[in-house]
């Protein structure tokens, strides 16, 4: 079993460093011997891929921006569910990678390849970890910044149910 | 106060826009029913009026703005007057502005009379100037012209001829487009189907006004040559289409190689028959017809019911990739499946065919609509006064191909249209052959790149040997440069017409385009021809040479080259092949340049001879001992 923070910590710096290092990777060395694939190809990849990411990066920096008050209690959750598909997507994801430059175009299609590979990793995250993220990161405080604070003091913290 | 002046001639300008004729074919078509009464409605009259009068203001904006005034709703001119050669008689050209004068500013002391008067005198002076000082006066030719105002108060006060009125408003309704039955469409086999879709018996026929069975029986939508992409399997090669703006072919050096200029951009839409293809190698194809027939291409407005089905069905081959060709004795013999033979008189080589492939030109883009034309347009028709504009045009495009199914030249500049659409509606393109009493039209001009004089053999006692022998040194030298990177490309051991050789690299990875990006892989030909021909102007061409010409009738002392390029590049061996951009052309074309000035120099000095500015000088056939 995992705390909830251990699990919050875990998918925070997965999806961070998974978004930023593949978006970037993509933007920068699409059509280079890094990522030997065509421009239209490395678009197609990352305007499946990012978005995902993105979408679960939102919800997890938007619990991290205005947290409840949390208790790191044990989440009934067991170890692999958490960290099994984002470790398999990682590994999905670099032994594409690592196929496609050490093929360097020679014999493999690397485009179609590396389409439905971001396609694959996708639908495991959308199948898997988007169901994780959404509860551990889906009871950041409501409205709190929208009261009023005419008087200078801190506005009241919301219960957080999961504590 | 400024006053301003000019003389503005726009006689050969609109005299093209508008001059575009056609054949009448002499079969029973669907659209001859309707063109036979070309009758003007006072509405369409009325319209025509309009549309001229907006069209003369607008060339007035046009010329206004040359000469720095921005002629808009906030600051229109205070009064202006024009001089036109409206159409009269026989000449149904549009109207054209040829002088002009205009006043932007009054004073106190102005009144609106004077500024009336300023403006038509400006006209008046313009008009007079220019008659004095035009080339056409001096050959004795008048554009007869009168000043009449435009503008008066900033208010548009032109009263366009009832005759020119009439005249245009003829012209534009003599082109009628027929609409095809609502029931031909919904069917999962064509995009138009006249037939009933269980029993292709001869009583299926859907019939409905504008469309007998006669006619119907004659036609062949093109839109259902889409078809064939689905049932057959094509590689993934992506040629480019017909380049037609004029700032591509400049950027691409695409050449007429019977002059070495730039080709024009029209594109004729029509079969690809007859065409002499790229370079000498004359290409005819299996769209060729008999003597005295030939083809006659219809255009059918898509009922607004069926728009968007017919929409579906022929966006997805917006960019298709090339079919496949199968050969002349094949198993099977298509229509659309188009084989090309050479020319017998010429050699024994087996022919290139050609393949096909469907792209779309962007009709908005006013350089584009300028150079892909058609009569039945919505430009050329009534419909244009009513503001209906043609928007995106689908073709079927053709490009020569060898045995493997690799492009070896540029794309043909005949396309087959399939499907236009227009702000307002959506057409199909029909295709029947008519017998038209004459040999078939449709050729064109040629294209390839140009490279010019590569041997000076003025020095040589006799020329012919001499020729005999820088060619087959200078062959070599390319063979063994061409093999070399960063080109690498292999000789095509076939039989080639005289004077001419083929090199190709194929599926390989591109060593030109090496570098940091990449891996490109490329589908290269280079057909490289070399003839003999006179010094001085009127050189004559390659393809004059092969036919026995003698250009200006000196001696053929110098040796002209010429190399034409087909490339398509991939990242990656299996990905798509598509054309490259304008810089990657560049880098190739810096390569060959490179590797042919190598192997003049090297010619040169095997024969003994000297390079000078890129041409080598040889003065002897027979090589030095070395």
């Amino acid at each position: 079993m995992m705390t909830i923070t251990a699990v919050r910590n875990w998918l925070g710096a997965f999806f961070l460093g998974t978004t930023a290092a593949l978006g970037a990777y993509i933007i920068l060395f699409q059509e280079t011997r890094a990522l030997p694939v065509d421009t239209k190809d490395a678009t197609s990849a990352f305007q499946i891929i990012i978005p995902t990411l993105i979408a679960q990066l939102t919800i997890a920096f938007r619990w991290i921006s205005d947290p409840p008050p949390d208790s790191d209690a044990p989440i009934a959750i067991p170890r692999w569910a958490v960290t099994g598909p984002p470790i398999a997507v990682g590994l999905i994801l670099v032994c594409t990678l690592t196929l496609l430059i050490v093929d360097g175009g020679r014999s493999l299609n690397g485009g179609s390849i590396f389409k439905n590979s971001v396609t694959f990793c996708v639908s495991l995250l959308s199948a898997s970890t988007a169901f994780i993220v959404s509860r551990v990161f889906g009871n950041a405080r409501k409205g709190a910044s929208a009261g009023p604070k005419s008087d200078g003091s801190k506005p009241t913290a919301t219960p957080d149910v999961n504590s | 106060m400024s006053r301003i002046c000019r003389l503005f001639i726009l006689c050969s300008f609109a005299v093209a826009v508008f001059a575009q004729t056609s054949d009448p074919p002499k079969a029973a078509l669907p659209t001859e029913q309707s063109t036979k009464a070309a009758e003007v409605s006072a509405g369409d009259l009325s319209a025509v009026e309009k549309f001229l009068l907006n069209g003369i203001v607008s060339d007035f904006k046009k010329a206004a703005a040359k000469t720095g005034h921005d002629f808009d709703d906030q600051r229109p001119p205070k009064a202006a007057a024009v001089c036109i050669a409206w159409p009269h008689g026989n000449d149904d050209s549009k109207p054209a502005l040829l002088y002009w004068g205009d006043e932007w500013t009054d004073s106190d002391k102005d009144t609106p009379q004077s500024i009336h008067q300023e403006a038509f005198h400006q006209c008046d002076l313009a008009k007079k100037e220019g008659e004095e000082t035009s080339e056409w006066t001096k050959l004795g030719i008048r554009n007869l012209c009168e000043c009449q105002f435009l503008l008066e108060d900033s208010t548009p006060v032109l009263a366009v001829p009832e005759e020119a009125t009439r005249i245009i408003a003829t012209k534009l309704s003599q082109e009628k487009v027929p609409t095809l039955c609502s029931n031909w469409f919904g069917g999962n086999d064509f995009v138009v189907d006249p037939f009933g879709s269980s029993n292709r018996g001869e009583n299926d026929w859907r019939l409905c006004e504008g469309y007998t069975e006669e006619a119907v029986k004659g036609i062949k939508f093109t839109v259902d040559d889409l078809a064939l992409f689905k049932e057959k399997e094509a590689k993934n090669i992506y040629p480019p289409a017909p380049v037609v703006r004029a700032t591509d072919i400049k950027a691409l050096r695409i050449t007429d190689p019977s002059w070495g200029s730039l080709i024009s951009g029209y594109l004729v839409l029509h079969p690809p028959t007859g065409y002499s293809s790229f370079g000498p190698r004359y290409v005819a194809s299996s769209f060729e017809l008999p003597s005295g027939w030939g083809y006659h291409i219809g255009m059918h407005r898509v009922p607004q019911s069926a728009i968007q089905s017919v929409r579906d069905k022929i966006s997805p081959f917006e960019h298709s990739k090339l079919l496949p060709v199968e050969r002349q004795d094949g198993e099977s013999a298509t229509a659309t499946v188009t084989l090309t033979q050479q020319d017998s008189s010429q050699s024994t080589a087996p022919p290139d065919r050609l393949a096909m492939y469907i792209r779309t030109y962007d009709l908005t883009d006013p350089e584009v609509a300028k150079e892909v034309d058609f009569p039945a347009f919505p430009e050329n028709r009534i419909n244009v006064v009513y503001g209906e504009r043609s928007l995106k045009l689908w073709a079927e495009c053709f490009i020569p191909v060898d045995d493997n199914g690799v492009p070896v030249g540029q794309p043909l500049r005949l396309v087959i249209p399939l499907a236009l659409e227009s702000t307002t509606s959506m057409y199909l393109f029909t295709v029947q052959v008519v017998y038209t009493g004459r040999q078939g039209s449709g050729r064109g001009g040629t294209i390839a790149g140009f490279e010019g004089k590569v041997f000076d053999l003025s020095g040589c006692a006799n020329a012919a040997a001499c020729f005999a022998e820088v060619r087959r040194a200078f062959i070599a030298e390319l063979t063994a440069d061409f093999g070399l990177p960063p080109l690498s490309a292999i000789p095509v051991r076939k039989n080639m017409p005289p004077y001419q050789a083929r090199f190709q690299r194929v599926f390989d990875e591109s060593n030109v385009l090496k570098g940091l990006s990449g891996p490109y892989y490329e589908l290269t030909t280079y057909t490289i021809t070399l003839w003999p021909g006179p010094s001085g102007d009127f050189t004559g061409s390659n393809e004059g040479y092969m036919n026995g010409e003698k250009g200006n009738g000196r001696p053929a002392d110098q040796v002209f080259l010429q190399i034409s390029q087909d490339l398509q590049i991939a990242v990656g061996r299996k990905g798509d092949y598509n054309e490259p951009s304008p810089q990657q052309y560049a880098v190739y074309q810096q390569a060959v340049d490179a590797v042919v000035k190598r192997a003049i120099a090297h010619t040169a000095s095997e024969l003994g001879g000297t390079t000078e500015g890129g041409v080598g000088i040889v003065k002897s056939a027979s090589a030095p001992k070395r």
